[in-house]
């Protein structure tokens, strides 16, 4: 059986039910059957820094592999190298990382970063937004905050977005029991890998509202989950629940990563949601994702060596602990996220009965 | 996950037939692509291979081969059309720094062993008196003596090759798992497919696809008969006829056209009508084989895993997986020196897999990505898909004394599962050097739905 979809049906059926103005506001309003839908168009980290960086990372920037390569293998008169004992010796570490760090790792000190409070309390270890907020849990800004691959224009920065435009990629979130963007004290958020790529205006700057997104929800079950919120002065704050991010590249990974407990902050208008999804990130998926979907020489780019970078991750973990070590897994951490309206369609199973297509048997 | 072992609608399951694990019989009419018949010069043939399809060997049955040049991250190796072989009796012992960030001027490993480029790829050398035949030609080497050359490029044979089986090439694939940032690999050589300009030959894991150019899929329908379209005018909406010209059609084995009404035809393979299908997004999907009874078209189906082996579903599509449907790997390496030797096969250097599957230690590589054992009744289902003794030791072949293990290959290269993955997942498809095309893992997609678009 195909699975088909029907231009919004249900809506438009509904709209014909009702008045001829009442009819004509919902046709101008994206919520349609209390619910209504916005497609992920931008999505970078939640990384707090300064132009110089001397309040965040007073000791400086790490170096990249390329770098790190340089310092651990210098060039010597008469000294040679086997491939076996450097190159070999870097890959194997980005892959299976030692627990000892050979090269100095600087960590970003400063207590200031964005994101979100996911545990509903304020810790000793928490971060202070720039504004003010308390009990930010973004341990990942220690570890990231000091690596020019995550750090205010960097180069790779475009390219983390870009994955995002990627069919695999494609996150939809749907938004239902909704009476009013303003405030309502119970609505229902949920996930979805799209199937459609997002839709840009003539000028390639802008992305289309309003244009059609369809969900996997056969490729894509994982990728579904359901918070349940609020909305309160026009912010959509939901509780928790673990969520699955889409996260491959243009290679043969299929790597995803896992935020336990994570929430969705968003300020919603009729065309846009804007704001951050936080939770707890896997720091294994974190680096299977990583490593698979841009090689050492791309992440040199960034100055980013992810064995470094892992073992850091690991040092300032705060969550999952392992049953066997007791050491922690995951790492809190949010995406500023900026999200386009688009209306959502679900599968539906109806096909044309006359068509020959369907009569195979 | 779903296990989909006894997935019907999709006709790359035609491996496995449903409610069984009989590999289909195929047959002969439907073996392989038909190729264009080129004039071919004493000493040469062409031979089917179960994986290749049409390939050009030597009278004894050893494929041959190109090296076509290939530009790497800093500079490039291989042969340039029509000029001299780049392949020569000198032993490298350094690698080039092809591949950033790393460096060049490191020593290689296993110099002791390390073969020279022409004793890993034997040059075809022609007799005194040999003249050009067609797409032939004879290029000298630095010696004068006159090489074989096809299409422009000089030809090799593979020392892998020699003493196995006639028309099955171990030195390198057309297939999946090239390209990128992958080695400047050999290439088996064939003659052309014969077919219509219109269309292309996708060649994916589960075999050679037929597309439009392009790379949009066709699909035939259980319900045409032979040369005759049962797809009414409902159908069509969903499914288009892939309409043929009106004239100028050269005949061509197994093509045909039918006339689905007057003035309009259509192309038919193998008798079969051909579609493509509106809802497909775009080139590289097939969504229409979930509709029943449409099916995507092969010219040559990929060679029957081992019947113990299944396919999962997977966020990305279909997956091939061992019989606890853990996706299952193949490896891919090629050295850094300017003869990019291969580095993936049991009679080469493994410090290379050791690093990417354990960090350099072979016992955590033993436990990551473990051997698939085949069991002691199992036999090999063709000549793609073997059984080999392994010392998983070393990774090589069994000496006197040594462990000895019974592992199953692809072309003659163990293949591996991973120990985190669990069935639908796929977590080590890109694992290693450059996403696992320079020194990795790659799986083996029976179905892709989203990767790389």
């Amino acid at each position: 059986m195909t699975i088909r979809y029907s231009v919004f049906g249900a809506a438009l059926l509904s709209a014909t039910c009702l008045s001829v103005v009442s009819a004509a506001k919902a046709a101008d309003s994206p919520i349609r059957n209390r619910s209504i839908g916005y497609v992920m168009t931008t999505e970078y980290r939640a990384i707090w820094d300064t132009p110089d960086g001397k309040k965040e990372c007073p000791g400086g920037l790490n170096e990249g592999p390329r770098e790190q390569f340089k310092v651990l293998y210098p060039e010597k008169p008469g000294v040679k190298y086997s491939i076996v004992d450097t190159q070999l010796e870097r890959e194997g570490d980005i892959w299976w990382p030692k627990k000892e760090e050979r090269i100095p790792y600087q960590y970003s000190i400063a207590n200031t970063s964005i994101g979100i409070n996911l545990d509903d309390k304020v810790g000793p270890n928490d971060m202070t937004s720039p504004e003010g907020e308390k009990g930010i849990d973004n341990q990942l800004q220690r570890a990231w905050g000091c690596v020019p691959n995550y750090r205010s224009g960097s180069y790779n920065l475009g390219a983390f977005n870009n994955w995002r435009k990627y069919l695999y990629n494609i996150v939809l979130i749907e938004i239902t029991d909704v009476d009013s963007l303003e405030n309502d004290d119970d609505v229902t958020l949920t996930t979805y890998r799209g199937l459609d790529r997002t839709m840009n205006d003539a000028t390639g700057k802008q992305y289309l509202v309003g244009t059609t997104q369809r969900t996997d929800e056969r490729w894509g079950k994982r990728f579904i989950s359901k918070f349940k919120g609020k909305i309160k002065n026009g912010m959509l704050t939901t509780e928790s629940a673990d969520y699955f991010l889409p996260s491959a590249s243009g290679s043969s990974s299929v790597i995803d990563v896992r935020y336990y407990k994570s929430r969705w902050q968003l300020a919603l208008t009729p065309d846009h949601a804007e704001g951050f999804m936080g939770g707890y990130m896997d720091v294994d998926d974190w680096q299977i994702s990583s490593n698979s979907t841009r090689s050492t020489h791309h992440q040199a780019y960034g100055a980013a060596s992810t064995a470094s970078i892992y073992r850091a991750m690991r040092k300032m973990a705060d969550a999952k602990p392992d049953a066997i070590d007791g050491e922690n897994r995951a790492i809190s951490t949010a995406l500023r996220v900026r999200l386009t309206q688009a209306f959502i369609q679900h599968p539906e199973k109806s096909v044309s009965e006359n068509s020959s297509a369907k009569k195979a048997d | 996950m779903k296990n989909v072992r006894l997935m019907t609608a999709f006709a790359a399951a035609a491996f496995m037939v449903a409610g069984t694990t009989t590999p289909t019989v195929v047959t002969a009419a439907e073996l392989t692509t038909a190729h264009v018949k080129e004039a071919v010069p004493p000493g040469f043939k062409v031979m089917i291979s179960e994986l290749e399809g049409p390939i050009y060997t030597l009278t004894d049955g050893r494929p041959v081969y190109q090296w076509p040049r290939k530009e790497l991250r800093n500079g490039g190796s291989g042969d340039v059309r029509t000029s001299m072989s780049a392949c020569e009796d000198t032993k490298n012992t350094l690698n080039e720094g092809f591949m950033s960030p790393y460096p060049a001027g490191l020593e290689l490993p296993d110099l002791d062993r390390r073969p020279t480029c022409i004793e890993s790829w034997p040059p075809v050398m022609a007799p005194a008196d040999a003249k050009p035949v067609g797409k032939w030609t004879l290029i000298p080497r630095r010696d004068k003596s006159k090489q074989w050359a096809y299409d422009g490029f000089v030809l090799y044979t593979a020392k892998i090759d020699v003493g196995r089986e006639p028309g099955v090439p171990l030195g390198g694939t057309r297939g999946a798992g090239r390209g990128g940032d992958g080695p400047v690999a050999r290439i088996p050589i064939g003659p052309p497919a014969d077919i219509p300009g219109q269309f292309i030959i996708d060649r994916g894991d589960a075999g050679h696809q037929l597309a439009l150019v392009g790379g949009v899929f066709v699909y035939t329908f259980d319900k045409d008969g032979p040369n005759k379209s049962n797809c009414d005018a409902v159908c069509e909406l969903e499914f288009h006829p892939v309409l043929a010209p009106q004239i100028g059609v050269q005949a061509r084995e197994d093509w045909s056209i039918i006339e689905r009404s007057p003035g309009v035809k259509q192309w038919a393979y193998r008798k079969k009508p051909l579609y493509t299908y509106a809802e497909d997004p775009g080139p590289g999907y097939q969504e229409g084989v979930d509709v029943k009874g449409w099916n995507i078209v092969f010219t040559q189906k990929a060679p029957a895993p081992p019947k113990s082996f299944t396919y999962q579903d997977t966020p990305a599509g279909v997956v091939l997986a061992d019989a606890k449907g853990h996706a299952v790997y193949a490896y891919n390496c090629g050295d850094d020196a300017m003869d990019q030797l291969s580095c993936d096969h049991p009679d080469t250097p493994q410090q290379y897999r050791y690093a990417v599957c354990g960090g350099g230690d072979p016992l955590r590589c033993a436990k990551n990505f473990p051997y698939i054992v085949a069991t002691k009744d199992d036999k090999a289902p063709n000549k793609t898909w073997t059984i080999v003794e392994i010392d998983p030791a070393t990774g090589k072949y069994p000496t006197a004394g040594s462990q000895s293990l019974r592992v199953w290959a692809f072309r003659d290269r163990p293949v591996y599962t991973f120990y985190k993955d669990e069935p639908g997942t796929v977590l080590a498809g890109a694992w290693g050097e450059f996403y696992g095309a320079r020194n990795g893992y790659r799986s083996f997609w029976i179905r892709q739905e989203f990767n790389g678009r």
